[in-house]
């Protein structure tokens, strides 16, 4: 009865913050909570848990996830918005759950934010989690890597049953694998990619059980690849899914070759060509977590691959808005890996683009923004001659300003424009035709750009 | 033609928190004058040199990180002793601050360190974390400036006999939370909470540090030119409105 009645009030309140236009996706699960304090364990055995979680393209997997349970046609439910705290994930289960306290759909695929795991799944104990990667992002909220990653295994350690997709390219998620006692498969290379610079690897440079560091036989981005501690051997395991041929990478999609294994006869090997349908190394890794979920789901590889070929990109992380002739194109970006990443694809297109920096230091942004002194904004040189503008907006629109100046940007092509809607304007007017106007905005400057979009464009709100 | 040399100490081991941003606005402002930079990274194994370093810059990293550099800085110290007893010019930010001291204590263990200055530095269970305004003076000038940036800290840092505040807290916590005082001074040492970076929009403590180091290799040469630091203040000046508001 308890379940009921708390179940209808979130349903009504989802209803009623939404017509006064708010998101109104983390304030029922509070409520929630307090009426029925351990609705999350109660309801959670209900239904297929997924976790997905780490520091970067959680929001892009969940969806690659789906995608692939939609072409399978099994219903599912997801967190769409980025609710990925307790309180968010509260409200959309019980605001998917029937009054009869049962779910319709045969999963629940998660986004969850890293620092929060700890205490959400010894409630939740979900069925698999999927972790993607750890890099150093906002100190000021969740302290240092090395905390969080005992966080999440300590988290976890409470789940002994729960099946583990892990990034075997990454020693901190490989160390999950190796701590915690649960099944784990991997995803990983078998081959590099992308242009791996000597000194890039910032993060994880150590061994974590013995402090040697590490070597690689190849390295994809950051600390990424295939590593091994050459002191006591830890290196990682037998990848499920590995990524066996250099992929083709385009301003518009990547092709790869995946040789996708069989957690129980690894001599069973099936080579898969696909293509992911949205640009960006980072994707690579993503797709390789939604396959590898979806093997161990028992799902037959190929049509999981082909799957993402109609893959929806998610909210923000890359989202093309066309506008006349002309498409605005928003990469988000919230820490060093994802705006080198961005700032590659950028450059990679060599052409006539303007491009906007908005920086936020508000909660969800990160409040410390001394992380743009280490993105390699340095490399924006290479393109200057042909780009028009380089925009710089938000609260700390005058700090993106100096970063620009320092990274030897000619000053009379970088203007700061506090205004969002006069810079869509002077944005649009020097984008050419059919050309693109690429804005990277941190978090909390995405949600309001995009609501400035909203309203003079009339695209889809984000919740829907 | 002028040049000045920048050392960075383990630039692959403490840098968390963008503090290169510090190292790329001193050498900035050495090219936009016409002075040449040198910038001599000093990885694991590899010798300090007195002789050989202008500009000393010291990061922060993360603990698991720092304790693996930790055996390496003892061999360093008495070099790194001897530059600074001789007038050489130290910038170090947070945990290449507290690196300095004699001592990080925590609850569990006291972590001696070379006592390059007199400080000492305790670690608490509540982090300071937030925007930090300071007050300093320019001590060849008199004038007083307002810096801007960001500290992220458990330890908190006590100054001993001979070592001067870098500055005064208008807004944040600085060194302990306690005393009002925010980071160190001694000779031509220079140490700081502030991440930020703290130089970039800090440019005139940018340029005392520098004319610090100019001086020492050139006397006689004439003082650093100014520079069109619109961008830089901008920046300092609207971060501190919205802070001070």
């Amino acid at each position: 009865m308890r379940l009921t009645i708390t179940v209808l009030l979130v349903k009504l309140l989802v209803k009623i913050l939404r017509i006064f236009k708010s998101g109104g996706t983390s304030l029922p699960g509070k409520i929630a909570a307090k009426i029925y304090p351990n609705i999350l364990s109660v309801i959670s055995s209900r239904i297929k848990t997924v976790f997905v979680t780490g520091t970067n393209g959680k929001t892009t997997t969940v969806r690659m996830i789906t995608g692939i349970l939609k072409a399978h046609d099994i219903k599912y439910i997801t967190n769409k918005s980025g609710a990925n705290l307790q309180s968010g994930i509260t409200t959309t289960l019980l605001n998917a759950m029937k009054l009869n306290g049962r779910f319709d759909e045969e999963y629940a695929v998660l986004e969850v934010d890293e620092a929060a795991l700890k205490t959400i799944a010894p409630l939740i104990k979900p069925d698999y989690v999927v972790v993607t990667n750890f890099f150093r992002d906002q100190l000021d909220r969740f302290g240092e890597l090395y905390t969080l990653l005992s966080g999440v295994k300590e988290g976890l350690s409470s789940c002994p049953n729960t099946k583990l997709i892990l990034n075997g390219d990454d020693s901190f998620c490989a160390s999950i694998g190796k701590d915690l006692p649960n099944e784990a498969y991997y995803y990983g290379t078998r081959i590099a990619f992308g242009e791996y610079k000597e000194g890039s690897v910032s993060d994880g440079r150590f061994c974590i059980y013995c402090k040697a560091e590490y070597l690689y036989r190849h390295h994809t981005y950051g600390h990424l690849g295939d590593f091994y501690c050459p002191e006591c051997g830890f290196s990682r395991s037998y990848l499920l899914t590995a990524l066996s041929e250099t992929p083709v990478l385009t301003d518009k999609n990547t092709k790869i070759l995946l040789s996708i294994g069989d957690p129980d006869n690894k001599e069973n090997v099936q080579t898969i060509e696909g293509t992911i349908p949205v640009p960006g190394q980072y994707n690579i890794y993503n797709a390789m977590a939604a396959i590898t979920l979806s093997k161990v789901f028992g799902f037959d590889p190929k049509k999981s691959v082909e799957a993402l070929a109609g893959f929806e990109i998610g909210f923000g992380r890359m989202e093309d808005i066309r506008i006349g002739n002309k498409t605005l194109r928003m990469v988000l970006v919230k820490n060093v890996v994802g705006f080198d990443q961005a700032l590659e694809l950028f450059i990679s297109q060599n052409k006539p683009y303007p491009a906007a920096m908005i920086i936020n230091d508000l909660t969800a942004d990160g409040r410390d923004i001394s992380w743009l002194w280490d993105v390699e904004f340095e490399k924006l040189g290479q393109v200057q001659e042909v780009v028009p503008a380089f925009f710089t907006s938000g609260l700390r629109g005058e700090d993106m300003t100096v970063r620009l100046k320092y990274a030897g940007l000619d000053m009379k092509k970088v203007r700061l424009i506090k205004d969002y809607n006069l810079l869509v304007d002077k944005g649009l007017a020097i984008t050419p035709e059919n050309g693109y106007f690429y804005v990277f905005p941190s978090y909390t400057a995405l949600l309001d750009f995009r609501k400035l979009l909203v309203r003079r464009y009339g695209i889809k709100k984000f919740w829907k | 033609m002028y040049s000045l040399t920048i050392c960075h100490l383990y630039p692959d081991i403490l840098n968390l928190y963008g503090d290169r941003g510090n190292v790329i606005a001193l050498q900035k402002r050495c090219l936009w004058r016409g002075i040449d930079v040198g910038i001599q990274n000093i990885s694991l194994g590899r010798p300090f040199s007195a002789e050989q370093c202008d500009i000393l810059f010291i990061g922060g990293g993360q603990d698991f990180e720092q304790e693996i550099m930790l055996e390496d800085f003892y061999k360093q110290h008495e070099e790194i002793k001897r530059y600074v007893e001789n007038d050489g010019t130290v910038l170090a930010i947070c945990g290449g601050y507290q690196m300095l001291g004699k001592y990080y204590e925590t609850e569990e263990k006291l972590i001696e360190l070379p006592g390059v200055i007199n400080i000492e530095t305790k670690s608490s269970k509540k982090r300071l974390i937030g925007n930090l305004v300071f007050e300093w003076v320019h001590n060849q000038t008199g004038e007083s400036y307002r810096a801007v940036g960001f500290e992220n800290h458990s330890g908190l840092t006590y100054l001993g006999e001979g070592v001067d505040p870098l500055g005064k807290v208008v807004k944040g916590f600085g060194n302990n939370g306690e005393d009002g005082y925010e980071g160190a001074r001694y000779k031509n040492v220079f140490c700081s909470y502030s991440h930020g970076s703290l130089l970039p929009k800090n440019p005139h403590l940018a340029d005392y540090i520098l004319s610090c180091a100019f001086k020492k290799k050139y006397p006689d040469a004439p003082e650093l030119q100014e520079l069109n630091d619109r961008e830089e203040l901008e920046a300092n000046r609207s971060m501190i409105k919205r802070l001070l508001k």
